[in-house]
């Protein structure tokens, strides 16, 4: 009895903890944060060129925000911020260099160590300038530490276009554990922004009654387009006013979805180019945007790349797994139990969707039909809808002892690749995979 | 089905990434829940989440995470600006506007010149103190700018127009739109 509660509490573990598990650490494209890197980097450039025009006015000892002031309004001590420790005569030259480092971060050079500068860049520059900030700050730097944690210089950079002509070919994506964390992070960082700017707007009246909308567009500061016309269309305001807030409250439950995240997304990108539009902060708009980045899953920005890069047909060719004779990748149980007819079948276990079609590319020709799932509990499901499944572990690394039933074959298909090897494999290790399925 | 060379044993590379994942885990919980509490700990805010901000905020501090996000919220109001009077050494007077769209350029710029008024315009007018550090610190900047003796600050309140306003006939920049309250008059002092 004890023995059976203790099995129960042991398998409900590693079930939270493969989940846990799949959702942080399973490596993904670096494809993602690279870009990422590009559009927060730019933005972050922008605006510190920006500073540079008024730069004695917002850093300065005695400027905007004067030392003393940030002293008084932090009486636990001022943020952190290398500003602090600049002389006057070194202001322009610091600036400069900060500059600098930050278009090297655009341009991916300098991998982590680029990345962790234009961080500490992003926040000491906020953390001085205090009383001047604004969304715009916020999110860059949120974005900043986060492409610090991640890999973003991997790809669309200078440093992979030197990498690559140092060893004369293509590196090959290996997928990032840092870059899943470091994407998840911003994702959640979104949908608790949201929430909360929804949840506070219910404090106040006219996001009830439907006035907020005209408010916001009737703020002649803020302004940038005369849309006072809207007045003739009262419904109109209350009604975007009432999407705006329902929006905002319902983000962080309805993104995840596949179903809703694509209308969730798009609304909130009309939204923030109404933001930049109408309100005039371009800026915050932009980067709001960016950051959604995140929740675009890596394989559509891939052929989006890739079509950019090589053309319709080549992106075509290449992207998914469905350009090879499987029977899905199985996600849910609906698609999985479409394989219970099936009299012997290889299961392809692997959270990166990169080796699974490397996997799917090189077993597409077998006599056996081939099901790519992405985590374990997937993989016992279908094994046991199946007869005599072949169960190939690709590149994973924790390990559910409740999965010892499946006489699993572990292949590291991360082995150092040898591109102009004879046979045309790229390791011994693909070799070893192709022969023990035919 | 017999284990074959293909096999890797997952012994100690296994455990390093287990440990690594764990404790990569610890900081993620750690993180998150310092970026749900700071804007949760912005009044009204329970006592919970109060304490929960104070044990992690020297981490949202440092990392500048430390954020409501209330975006227009509790609801979009009046914008705060401040115009000034600068009397310099020949007796000539100069009017000028915090922030100025048509002199401040790009958008950006002037965006950040109005999150200053912005911030004047939010502390409490209890906060005498602050008020007063705050008040010293922009005058004395709008002095070294311009190079004036003397200024005369005025801090300008502008609510937006209702619908009905407007529906009169009534503009965006109407006269009764605006409050006027005068804050003093400021001299160059060096520091």
């Amino acid at each position: 009895m004890v023995q059976e509660v203790i099995q129960v509490i042991k398998s409900s573990f590693f079930s939270i903890w493969n989940r846990w598990d799949a959702f942080w650490f399973s490596p993904t494209d670096t494809l993602s944060v690279s870009l990422i890197r590009i559009l927060v980097g730019g933005m972050l450039l922008y605006s510190h060129l920006v500073w540079g025009t008024s730069l004695s006015a917002f850093f300065g000892e005695n400027g905007w925000n004067n030392q003393a002031l940030l002293t008084l309004l932090q009486p636990d001590g001022v943020s952190p911020s290398f500003w602090w420790y600049v002389p006057p005569q070194w202001m322009l030259a610091v600036h400069w260099l900060c500059n600098g480092i930050l278009v090297m971060f655009v341009v991916g050079l300098g991998g982590r160590f680029t990345s962790v500068l234009a961080w500490v860049i992003a926040i000491s520059y906020a953390n001085r300038s205090m009383l001047a900030n604004f969304g715009l700050d916020q999110i860059v730097c949120i974005g900043t530490l986060y492409l610090a944690i991640a890999p973003s210089t991997q790809k669309l950079s200078l440093d992979s276009l030197i990498k690559k002509w140092l060893r004369r070919g293509e590196d090959a994506d290996r997928g990032s554990i840092l870059a899943t964390v470091a994407c998840r992070l911003l994702q959640i960082h979104l949908c608790v922004i949201y929430l909360w700017a929804g949840l506070s707007k219910l404090q106040g009246e006219a996001w009830w009654n439907g006035e907020a909308m005209w408010l916001a567009l009737a703020n002649e500061e803020y302004q940038s387009m005369n849309m006072t016309w809207l007045v003739r269309f009262p419904r109109l305001m209350e009604f975007l006013t009432h999407v705006t807030i329902a929006w905002e409250l319902s983000f962080s439950a309805l993104v995840w979805p596949k179903a809703t995240r694509k209308v969730v997304l798009a609304m909130g990108v009309g939204m923030h180019l109404g933001i930049g539009l109408f309100l005039g902060m371009w800026t915050f708009g932009l980067i709001m945007i960016f950051a959604y980045v995140a929740f675009v899953p890596s394989a559509s920005i891939q052929s989006a790349y890739r079509w950019l890069r090589f053309g319709k047909q080549e992106s075509r060719k290449e992207d998914t797994l469905s350009s090879y004779p499987v029977l899905g990748v199985a996600n849910r149980e609906r698609s999985i139990r479409k394989v219970q007819d099936v009299m012997e079948t290889c299961i392809l276990i692997s959270d990166s969707r990169s080796t699974l079609v490397r996997a799917v590319a090189m077993l597409a020709n077998g006599s056996r039909e081939l099901v790519a799932v992405n985590s374990l509990s997937q993989a016992m499901m279908v094994a046991r809808l199946v007869r005599n499944p072949v169960v190939l572990q690709l590149q994973i690394d924790a390990f559910d002892p409740a999965c010892d039933w499946l006489d699993i074959r572990v292949i590291d298909l991360d082995e150092p690749m040898m591109s102009d090897s004879e046979d045309g494999f790229e390791s011994a290790n693909d070799r070893s995979l192709v022969s023990a399925i035919h | 089905m017999a284990k074959t060379g293909l096999s890797q044993p997952l012994g100690k590379r296994a455990g390093w990434i287990v440990a690594s994942k764990v404790f990569l885990s610890v900081f993620v919980v750690f993180h998150l829940v310092a970026v749900f509490c700071a804007p949760a700990s912005v009044d009204p805010a329970s006592r919970l989440t109060r304490q929960v901000w104070t044990f992690c905020s020297s981490y949202l501090r440092v990392t500048n995470l430390n954020h409501g996000y209330h975006f227009f919220a509790p609801e979009p109001g009046s914008s705060t600006t401040l115009e000034y009077v600068g009397l310099d050494q020949l007796g000539n007077r100069t009017f000028g506007r915090l922030p100025d769209k048509a002199k401040m350029q790009p958008r950006l710029l002037y965006h950040r010149h109005f999150m200053l008024t912005e911030f004047l315009g939010s502390v409490p007018s209890e906060s005498r103190e602050t008020r007063q550090a705050v008040l010293q610190a922009y005058a004395q900047q709008i002095l070294s700018q311009n190079g004036f003796d003397s200024v005369e600050l005025k801090l300008v309140r502008h609510r937006p127009s209702s619908r009905q306003e407007v529906l009169l006939g009534g503009e965006l920049s109407d006269p009764n739109t605006f409050t006027y309250e005068p804050l003093g008059t400021f001299k160059w002092s060096k520091k």
